[in-house]
């Protein structure tokens, strides 16, 4: 073969090889970009959905440990950490199955106070409650050692779905006595119990009667205590919001790459 | 006779040998590539179909969240299912889950409609198992909803829900039925359930 005529050849050679490379380089660049998005998928393996699952159950079994406890009588401490043992026994195996530890421990049962989540700390203005159509108790038993002046007094509202005001209660220490403003009418009162649904002077019913509202807190970090909330939806269920006692229960959750540490405040009952 | 060589300064042989592995490259990734084209279906793995794995993961998350979610001590709608729960196995039947026993006992509620119109209506199979711990060593998984066995890019979603004593109207009843057992003749703790979702692209 002449020398002259490989050039030829030797052109379209190079260019299968160039083109070879560029496709082989592609598909190379392309796994490792797909490799390393799996990879980081997997590294999350508790995800916010365990959390939230885990979360859940112990609030769950909290409450109902507490009900346990406190049925029939008072108290029974030995049945509370029964029953929240044998529920960190069951969830330890269960997650044990997909490699996950989990350890559980809670603290002991302190004073709640009125914010969103019982603690001090907590969120003072929240809504209780929506859509109600009635109540048929509404209770409070106040411990009277936060409260604040009537600059600054803890307040329950019923407030209608436009958002307005259609009632409302000021409770405040005024210095020598603990009082209550319902609708401009001050009231001296026990803080050891009040019945905001039975007593007719503080108009709860005939204020609210035939309306759809939201029973919302102000100042509620101002109370420690007990509240007591029963009634009825506007779609017919029922229901009851209670408080008083909250606990700090701390979960442990642990793979081989995370661990996660949650501390929950559960408000009993 | 004195055999004579000729030894030429020519590159032709390397020339046509390199050509000849290019060539062959060309063909075998030809080969490989048509091969590889011919057996992709919906359902083999790829990197779309990680994607529609994670997205129907997510969505399972969605639904069994928004099922065991709860509000003013009441039960979730996931445990009332669970305590309503016959012990049966239920299938769809293109407009109702009907029991494998009583084709008269269906399926209703809040589960029933979230089911029908967010998997059922995108096509998408899907089953739901209910897992627990019979005793200290063994543990159970009854179907609830089968509709078949899923394919291998199936996802599994799953939502723990802790039964009490007190959540159940008759605890031994609920224990025929069911055959999920009381882990706690001590206090009210009774089981916790593993719901299980699992769902896959037709």
């Amino acid at each position: 073969m002449d020398k002259s005529n490989d050039s030829g050849q030797m052109l379209l050679l190079a260019a299968f090889t160039i083109g070879f490379m560029v496709v082989v380089s592609t598909v190379m660049l392309n796994n490792i970009i797909y490799a390393s998005n799996i990879a980081s998928e997997s590294n999350n393996d508790i995800s916010y959905f365990e959390v939230s699952n885990i979360a859940r159950m112990t609030d769950e079994a909290t409450k109902a440990a507490y009900y346990n406890a406190t049925t029939g009588s008072s108290f029974n401490h030995t049945v509370f950490s029964r029953y929240l043992e044998n529920y960190s026994h069951e969830v330890t195996i269960l997650y044990a199955y997909k490699g996950v530890s989990f350890s559980f421990t809670n603290s002991t049962l302190q004073d709640a106070y009125f914010t969103k989540n019982g603690l001090s700390s907590g969120q003072e203005e929240w809504t209780v409650i929506n859509d109600v159509n009635n109540v048929d108790n509404f209770t409070m038993e106040v411990n009277t050692s936060n409260l604040g002046d009537i600059s600054e007094p803890f307040e329950v509202h019923a407030l209608d779905q436009s958002g307005s005001s259609i009632w409302f209660m000021k409770i405040y220490d005024d210095g020598s006595n603990i009082k209550v403003n319902v609708s401009n009418q001050t009231y001296e009162i026990d803080p050891s119990f009040i019945d905001i649904k039975g007593n007719e002077s503080y108009q709860f019913d005939n204020s609210t009667a035939g309306k759809t509202y939201s029973l919302k807190y102000l100042n509620s970090s101002n109370v420690i205590g007990l509240y007591s909330l029963s009634g009825e939806l506007t779609d017919g269920d029922t229901f009851r919001c209670e408080r008083y006692k909250v606990i700090n229960a701390t979960t442990d959750i642990s793979t081989s790459k995370n661990k996660i540490n949650v501390t929950l405040p559960v408000t009993v009952p | 006779m004195a055999l004579k060589f000729i030894f030429r300064n020519d590159d032709s042989a390397q020339l046509h040998t390199l050509e000849a592995i290019m060539a062959a490259m060309v063909m075998i990734g030809v080969l490989i590539f048509a091969v590889q084209a011919t057996t992709i279906t919906p359902l083999t793995s790829s990197t779309a179909n990680a994607h529609i794995e994670s997205q129907l993961y997510t969505l399972g998350q969605d639904m069994v969240m928004a099922l065991d979610h709860s509000q003013y001590d009441q039960d979730s709608q996931l445990k009332k299912e669970i305590i309503g729960w016959s012990g049966d196995e239920y299938v769809w039947n293109a407009t109702h889950y009907i029991s494998r026993t009583n084709s008269s006992d269906t399926i209703s509620g809040p589960v029933k409609e979230l089911l029908q119109q967010t998997l059922v209506a995108k096509g998408i199979g899907h089953n739901m198992e209910f897992t627990f711990r019979l005793d200290s060593e063994n543990t159970l998984t009854s179907p609830y909803i089968y509709n078949g066995d899923p394919s291998d890019n199936a996802v599994i979603v799953s939502r723990k829900v802790v039964l009490s004593n007190n959540d159940l109207a008759n605890p031994s009843s609920f224990e025929n039925r069911t055959s999920i057992p009381d882990m706690d003749n001590t206090t009210d703790f009774y089981n916790i359930v593993d719901v299980k979702l699992t769902m896959w692209r037709m």
